[in-house]
């Protein structure tokens, strides 16, 4: 892929930690993870249902339902450059629910799983993408409907001047996720999360979107958080990967190496479970086990009930990180001390 | 980082003992449960439990306060009514009344309200629009007001209100039967069943009515109250249960007249009535989503 | 979309035509005959068949239900036995009172219950939802006959700050339309409450708020209109409510509608008028149900595409 300048940092999360208070207990979503993504970059955010993904993304919007959920400590740097002359680096944990508000739909944007329920059923598609620019741009009469019939055009709907009356039930579930993306770009977000946005829909319709994406991002240089359990999807428009296991990042890297070497066995059993044509076994891989409950982690490395590698150390502690290769690295007890 | 999480999963799960139990208490109905029991064995063993006979009138004990108040005497626990009857065997002997009109006539109502439900849901077509009018048009009259017009043909008494129970209740089972045996019909049990050259009653009765019973008991219980209040309001309103026989609702009605000076005459059957509707809904409730679909039937 | 209204237009006439045939048969039944009633208690056997004959009471009854629907056409629902006056103005007189307090209960309890079921929701475990799921319970067992007599000793009578019963003022309707509005609203404030937690947790919503809209943008314009869907279906079942509970309540506030009207009327088996007041109050009802559904298609954009969602 041949991208512009990538090094500009645009959003970093340390440490970010978000909690839910239920009555059975605790249970630990997000439980200390780091990444930074870059302008124009796309970050696939990978991992087994349950892992604690969407709670990531969520978090970041700061949209976590508060009474059993919380961020509880962390941070979520953001390099903000639309709301003043010179960049500012804004900690969302820090801001409050209407300074957030700015942000949200602006420059970051989010598209949502279920094409069939993320558009609300009573308002017209054009009352729907019409919003995030009456909002934050304070558009309104003509100026809006152009705005609005240009969006559509960007993705690609047909007959957008009609449309905009239609409602949702009107629409195929593919067409719904591009009336999604629309409101995702109105506002020409720098960072769109992308919460498998290509899960509930055909595979032939998934293709379309996705190259959708692509030309979108080629277009605004934005950044994409594509969050999946679709190693394909990661290996076609991702420039790095983070794979997540109960509520944790236990590897990060560029693509190409982490397809080619992955190092966390975690991460190798991800990569042995794909189907590939050609493969000589008739029998799938798939990972002995089960991931466990948000609310009972064991100590130590979470992975270690299932990993055919483990040691003494795994049971005791969570590995710190290991640097693979520049910025690569994992988190593994196998490779601490050995690698540089 | 540490490994060691915030906290633990031992310590989460530790709420103690009691925590625990006032958990459990409050989510199965006992209290309603015992209440609804209270009841009933009021009104099948009314003539060994009441104190006292509950027509015996005592010109001299008139308006006795109850026990507890200035004026009260333990002879008559809840104080007495204006004729001097002893409140307490009178709700008692009241319970019968509510109990004989909601089993007799959401007994009958529930039956023929199945039948119809049953009917239309499995032979669709004509016979299912028939009977979807007639529901339809059953359930959007005003009922109180038929019911007046009844009365005035039709001599009070426990009869004209099990027959309004009936005539009216029916369509609320059959609607709900009938979406249920909609969807039972297409599972592959009743198409097995057709293979076997099982005749249509037989599918209905043998296959389809046993997956019924779930949503039938909650359909019930659910309807009790209702139909309990419907008796009150009737009685009260003088064409229901006529006194000397007491009746929660005519006992009402009586003491609106002694409102201010013997608040006790209202209260009581008052309080019965709503500790009877509030049991029967929870405990319906709570049958509506303990028999969840997915569950085994009862 | 317009059939569906044609046909439950048609409907509601037959309904009608349906109850009128029925209460007519009442009349004619038994031991009411219209004849003796008429003639009042010292008539003598001539009058009696006097009145027959002029009443055409001697003739089969399906020439007499044909007459009776002739007059009906003309507006004539008999004089009453009675008042001594024609039936259909006695009870269309009547009409004012009974819609007031109909109407002043219908719109308390929408405001009261509605804001309630979604304050319970968004404020979910909370003190606030306590409450309301308390109120929800204890307002669907209480009969409101009992409930208005408690407001009767208490505001009535303990406290003195309203009046307990006859025609009047605002101040008058006040507790009466209380107590008839208690259950439908607690029905109400439960659905309009689990019908908003359905919908605050659902993707759309997460979708509005992910748009940057404000809380109250997100309440009020996305999440009500999708949680007001079930309440309109509720409405009918609520009208009817209101309607029949009227009744009582009019009998024990002596408020002087058309419920306290029938209910004498049938004390005195004064027939004319229970016919009329059956036939108003059905007509009432039935057409206030059509106006419903019609509602109905109006909120939910999906019903105009698929017609009736095969509700029945």
């Amino acid at each position: 892929m041949l991208d512009g300048d990538m090094s500009e940092p645009l959003l970093e999360v340390k440490d970010l930690k978000t909690f839910f208070f239920l009555r059975r207990g605790v249970a630990q979503a997000v439980n200390g993870v780091s990444f930074r993504l870059n302008r124009g970059q796309v970050l696939g955010l990978v991992g087994e249902s349950g892992c604690g993904k969407s709670v990531t993304a969520s978090s970041i919007l700061r949209l976590i339902p508060s009474p059993p959920g919380r961020i509880v400590g962390g941070r979520i740097l953001f390099h903000d450059r639309r709301f003043a002359a010179a960049e500012r680096v804004v900690d969302f944990v820090e801001l409050s629910q209407g300074e957030m508000r700015r942000y949200r739909g602006n420059q970051v944007a989010v598209i949502l799983q279920d094409p069939m329920t993320s558009l609300n059923p009573v308002y017209t598609v054009g009352n729907q993408v019409s919003e995030p620019f009456r909002l934050h741009r304070r558009l309104s009469g003509a100026a809006l409907l152009k705005e609005v019939i240009e969006v559509l055009k960007r993705v690609r709907i047909p007959n957008p001047e009609i449309r905009i009356a239609e409602y949702p039930h009107q629409f195929s579930g593919g067409m719904r996720q591009r009336v999604s993306l629309a409101m995702g770009i109105s506002c020409s977000p720098e960072l769109l999360i992308a919460d498998e946005p290509t899960t509930a829909l055909d595979v032939t319709i998934q293709a379309q979107i996705l190259s959708l994406l692509e030309q979108l991002k080629e277009a605004t240089g934005m950044a994409i958080i594509l969050i999946t359990h679709n190693l394909g999807i990661v290996a076609r428009l991702c420039h790095r990967v983070a794979v997540m296991y109960a509520g944790r990042i236990v590897e990060e890297g560029r693509v190409e190496r982490i397809f080619r070497e992955p190092a966390h066995p975690y991460t190798r059993a991800l990569m042995a479970s794909v189907p590939r044509l050609g493969m000589k076994s008739r029998k799938l891989f798939a990972i002995e086990g089960q991931p466990p409950s948000m609310l009972a982690l064991p100590p130590g490395c979470s992975f270690w009930p299932r990993c055919s590698s483990k040691r003494e150390e795994c049971e005791k502690e969570f590995p710190p990180p290991a640097t693979i290769e520049g910025e690569d690295y994992v988190r593994c007890w196998q490779y601490q001390g050995r690698l540089a | 980082m540490a490994g060691a999480s915030v906290v633990t999963s031992g310590q989460a799960l530790s709420q103690g003992l009691g925590q625990r139990v006032w958990w459990t208490f409050r989510r199965t109905p006992v209290v309603p449960a015992l209440i609804v029991l209270l009841i009933i064995v009021a009104a099948l063993f009314a003539p060994w439990i009441a104190p006292q006979d509950p027509s015996r009138i005592d010109p001299e004990a008139r308006l006795t306060a109850p026990a507890w108040s200035p004026g009260g005497s333990p002879k008559h626990l809840l104080g007495t009514d204006s004729t001097g009857r002893d409140l307490l065997s009178r709700i008692i002997y009241g319970a019968r009344v509510s109990l004989i009109v909601a089993v007799i006539g959401i007994g009958v109502s529930a039956c023929f309200g199945t039948l119809m439900g049953l009917l239309a849901g499995y032979f669709g077509g004509l016979v299912d629009m028939t009977i979807m009018r007639i529901v339809d048009v059953m359930m959007s009259l005003p009922v109180l007001f038929l019911a007046l017009a009844l009365a005035a043909v039709i001599p009070s008494g426990m009869f004209i209100i099990i027959l309004i129970v009936v005539v009216f209740g029916w369509s609320q089972f059959a609607r709900i039967i009938r979406g249920e045996v909609l969807s039972l019909k297409e599972r592959d049990f009743v198409a097995l069943a057709r293979v076997a050259q099982a005749g249509p009653w037989r599918i209905m009765l043998r296959h389809i009515l046993p997956n019924l019973v779930n949503t039938l008991t909650v359909l019930v219980t659910l309807d009790v109250g209702g139909v309990v209040m419907f008796e009150a309001a009737f009685s009260f309103i003088g064409f229901g249960v006529q006194p000397p026989t007491p009746s929660w609702g005519n006992m009402l009605s009586e003491g609106q007249n002694y409102l201010t000076t013997a608040w006790w005459i209202a209260t009581f059957p008052g309080l019965a009535l709503m500790a009877m509707v509030f049991s029967c809904n929870f405990i319906g409730d709570w049958l509506r989503d303990a028999l969840d679909p997915k569950l085994r039937q009862l | 979309m317009q059939r569906f209204i044609l046909f439950r237009f048609i409907q509601s006439i037959f309904i009608i035509i349906g109850v009128l045939v029925f209460v007519f048969i009442l009349g004619r039944v038994g031991v009411n005959d219209p004849a003796i009633l008429m003639a009042g208690p010292d008539a003598e056997e001539q009058d009696i068949k006097e009145i027959r004959r002029i009443y055409g009471l001697d003739k089969p009854i399906p020439i007499q239900l044909a007459y009776f629907f002739k007059e009906l056409a003309k507006g004539n629902f008999g004089r009453s036995y009675n008042w001594d006056q024609p039936a259909l103005r006695l009870v269309v007189g009547r009409i004012p009172a009974t819609l007031q307090l109909a109407l002043l209960s219908f719109f308390m309890v929408w405001s009261l219950s509605i804001s309630l079921g979604v304050l319970a929701a968004v404020n979910r475990g909370t003190w606030v939802d306590t409450i309301t799921r308390t109120y929800v319970f204890v307002g669907q067992s209480m009969p409101n006959f009992w409930f208005a007599l408690l407001l009767i000793l208490f505001f009535g009578v303990r406290l003195g700050w309203l009046p307990t019963s006859g025609y009047g003022g605002i101040r008058h309707l006040i507790l009466p339309a209380m107590a008839l509005g208690l259950f439908g609203g607690a029905g109400l404030t439960r659905l309009t409450r689990s019908g908003m937690i359905n919908v605050l947790d659902s993707e759309y919503v997460k979708m509005a708020r992910a748009k940057g809209l404000r809380e109250r943008t997100v309440l009020f314009k996305h999440a009500l209109k999708n949680g007001a869907i079930p309440l309109v279906t509720m409405l009918g079942p609520l009208l009817a409510r209101l309607f029949s509970g009227s009744l009582i309540i009019e009998l024990i506030f002596a408020w002087p509608g058309i419920g306290r009207l029938t209910y004498q009327a049938v004390l005195n088996s004064d027939f004319p008028v229970v016919q009329c007041a059956v036939f108003i109050s059905t007509a009432l009802l039935v057409f206030g149900n059509l106006a419903v559904d019609v509602a109905y298609v109006f909120i939910d954009p999906r019903i105009r595409s698929f017609g009736r969602r095969g509700r029945r």
